[in-house]
């Protein structure tokens, strides 16, 4: 009756609690300007919220202010690089920022827009990624999307980059197999990789230029009624969070500094916005991942990255499963089935699922007394070797080989896979892998 | 032609005279020597030559139109072995300066060669590697375009960068791409020695035409600077509108040299680790790598210490 209770109040609070959607706007290099100042953070994980951790980055002066705290889940989006200067890259970013907010169907996730661009300049000689990392690992956020846009030919041609931040892998991308005691009890570890993913490569017509540009301006005009007809009343702010207080198909109602209006969303742009915005389905389908949904759908429209992501999520999904099935008939609804250039990271998480499924075979017998047959084990630690050849720098690899390697008593192996990882480790402490 | 010959044998007459004169009594000494474009190795005329020791003058000329100098002095004999500070200023040029000696009255080299780095050159050399750097690319005829090497720099930048940037590539070790308008090689045998000389793993540069008026031709050339390619490598993208952001951006074919020479790199600097990665990067780029790459991270293979783990 008592437990009854609390479970009662558990959903009273959840449903009365707000559910946070917001969307904002940051000046980038205004961050990491601030970033500047306050110095670099050694380690993300610092940046948690946490009354210790707060009051030392207070002390050392450490602390940046986190956009749309209270969100369970926040999206930064970038800029697009625009070369040509036409506005697009802009408009790109607004679109996709956009359709993540209001298409990922989670109960609480905040949008922050970035602008400036990410090019390597005097004052940050950091580009692309690694000046977004220093953004992302300050503002704690899940997953970060920027890209660039550029005219070929007379095409307009427009990249989709997504980048997941070390400690968003941790908690939502990673997978661990303690092996029995019997082989050791240790700990074998595989997260998804690319954390650096292209989403899309995209080619539209030159002509659709125009057409984007409309689009993303149209999409921060506020009406006072779900009507396009009705006369926009004033636009979405550029420095102030607003946030989503209901939808109505096309129509969107935010509540801006305590009032609301109504704003429509990008999918009146069907022909021209469509491709892009399965950028978006492809990010709210990993962030859903995170809160326990299903892996991602890739369609035609995406880049091979995603693919490689995707297959690595199912392999995930399985290993979390009370019911693993084994590798190899994961493998049989593939054409590919092994895919060697999927890389070192989706061949450590078949090794896992290989030795997961094995070790589920052997149900019935005391977990901890379990000794796989060492064939099969040299034989997954070979593979895992063979792909090490080809990223030679993956450390998540390494450890799991070391651990193998002393399963098998192969003691010059073992301490060359954990010598090699622990000389990365001190390389790029923060690097999971 | 036969001016320059009759000078060369005037000249050689007066050293050997300096030269024979110079092993007895006190008399004049004569240095010569040749003050070159260290970039091209094309004759610089009208540079400023001066001889100082112990910061007197002792003699000043000023090269002729084939880089020719000769300096005259007197030097004495009994001295035996003496230092001299020879430099060269040229407008437009960084001064250079060299130590030379004289023993007993005779220069110790039949003649010197001073290489002057134009400024424009001399800013662009690399402290640190791996580096590429983009030169000058010349516009098309009536259409002047001096911002095209910092364009086709930036768009090899954010190529390759995205793609280095998916791989453990540390800051430090990620390539710099630096655009340098100044490093203008006039035939192609000259774009291995710019990279050389700018410390640069690779180096781009070219040239637009106007086949006809509306549409150009882009023609790039890419060295290594370890002299690993046998020859520069060309890559043409026809029918560029002069209008078209397109002229700034590499043709594959280019984009494979860049790559190739910065994996010859970590290969020759004992990185085989950023050499493999590198050429995961090049995969992800080219979708299929040449044979040139193929090899090389082979090579590379063959040097890691995850050999060990096989």
């Amino acid at each position: 009756m008592r437990r009854a209770l609390f479970v009662i109040a558990g959903l009273l609070l959840f449903a009365l609690a707000p559910r946070v959607f917001g969307e904002m706007i940051v000046d980038v290099n205004q961050e990491l300007r601030k970033l500047r100042e306050l110095g670099e953070p050694r380690s993300p994980a610092k940046i948690a919220p946490g009354i210790d951790t707060d009051i030392d980055n207070a002390i050392s002066g450490n602390a940046v202010k986190l956009h749309i705290p209270n969100a369970r889940y926040r999206v930064a989006v970038f800029e697009f690089d625009d070369a040509d200067g036409s506005g697009l890259g802009s408009a790109a970013a607004k679109l996709i920022a956009r359709e993540v907010l209001l298409n990922s169907r989670l109960g609480s996730l905040g949008v922050l827009r970035y602008k400036g661009s990410l090019r390597p300049s005097a004052e940050h000689p950091q580009s692309y990624f690694d000046k977004v990392d220093l953004v992302v690992a300050a503002q704690d956020v899940d997953l970060a999307i920027w890209g660039s846009v550029r005219r070929e030919a007379g095409a307009l041609v427009i990249d989709v980059q997504a980048q997941l931040p070390d400690p968003a892998v941790q908690r939502y991308f990673r997978g661990a197999l303690t092996l029995p005691k019997a082989m050791g009890g240790e700990t074998l570890t595989a997260s998804v990789w690319p954390t650096r993913v292209q989403l899309q490569r995209l080619t539209l017509p030159g002509r659709f230029a125009s057409l984007l540009l409309e689009q993303a301006d149209s999409i921060d005009a506020v009406r006072d009624k779900p009507d396009a007809a009705a006369p926009p009343v004033r636009r979405l702010p550029v420095d102030t969070a607003y946030s989503v207080a209901e939808t109505r198909g096309e129509w969107t109602r935010f509540v801006i500094n305590g009032e609301s209006g109504w704003v429509r969303r990008a999918v009146q742009c069907r022909d021209e916005c469509a491709p892009l915005l399965a950028s978006a389905d492809f990010v709210g389908a990993l962030l859903k991942f995170g809160e326990g949904g299903p892996p991602p759908k890739v369609s035609g429209q995406l880049s091979r990255d995603t693919a490689v992501v995707a297959r690595q999520l199912v392999l995930l999904t399985n290993l979390r499963s009370k019911t693993p099935r084994a590798a190899g008939e994961l493998l049989a609804q593939w054409d590919d089935r092994e895919a060697t250039d999927f890389g070192a990271p989706y061949a450590n998480l078949l090794a896992l699922t290989t030795l997961t499924a094995e070790l589920r075979a052997q149900r019935g017998r005391a977990y901890d007394e379990i000794r796989l047959d060492e064939a099969m084990v040299r034989a997954v630690a070979t593979r895992l070797a063979e792909a090490s050849q080809n990223d030679p720098r993956n450390r998540a690899v390494l450890e799991n080989l070391a651990v193998l390697f002393r399963v098998l008593q192969d003691e010059r192996r073992a301490t060359l896979a954990s010598g090699l990882a622990a000389a990365l480790k001190s390389e790029s402490p923060e690097a999971a892998q | 032609m036969w001016t320059s010959l009759r000078n060369d044998w005037l000249c050689g007459v007066l050293a050997g005279a300096a030269l024979f004169c110079c092993t007895g009594a006190d008399a004049a000494t004569v240095v010569l020597g040749t003050a070159v474009d260290g970039a091209t190795d094309a004759a610089l005329a009208g540079a400023e030559i001066v001889l100082t020791s112990d910061a007197e003058v002792r003699a000043r000329a000023l090269s002729d139109e084939n880089g020719k100098f000769q300096l005259q002095f007197d030097a004495s004999a009994a001295a035996g072995v003496k230092s001299f500070e020879l430099s060269a200023s040229l407008s437009k040029y960084r001064a250079l300066s060299r130590t030379i000696e004289i023993d007993r009255g005779r220069p110790t080299e039949n003649r010197y060669l001073l290489r002057l780095l134009p400024e424009a050159v001399a800013s662009c050399i690399q402290k640190t590697r791996p580096a590429v750097v983009v030169g000058y690319f010349r516009a098309a005829p009536g259409r002047p375009d001096p911002e095209l090497s910092e364009r086709v720099a930036d768009a090899l930048r954010y190529d390759l960068l995205t793609q280095i940037q998916k791989a453990r590539f540390t800051s430090a070790a990620q390539p710099g791409i630096f655009p340098c308008r100044g490093a203008a090689p006039v035939v192609q045998e000259q774009y291995g020695g710019f990279a050389r000389l700018l410390h640069a793993d690779a180096f781009v540069a070219g040239y637009v035409t106007s086949p006809n008026p509306v549409k150009v031709k882009v023609q790039m050339t890419i060295a290594d600077g370890y002299g690993a390619l046998a020859a520069p490598l060309n890559a043409t993208s026809n029918d560029v509108d002069l209008d078209d952001p397109q002229l700034a951006r590499l043709d594959p074919k280019a984009h494979e040299a860049v790559l190739t020479a910065l994996a010859i790199g970590y290969k020759l600097t004992k990185k085989p680790q950023e050499c493999v990665d590198l050429i995961a990067a090049a995969e992800r780029m080219l979708q299929t790598l040449p044979e040139v790459l193929r090899d090389l991270r082979k090579e590379c293979q063959g040097a890691l210490p995850n050999r060990g783990l096989l």
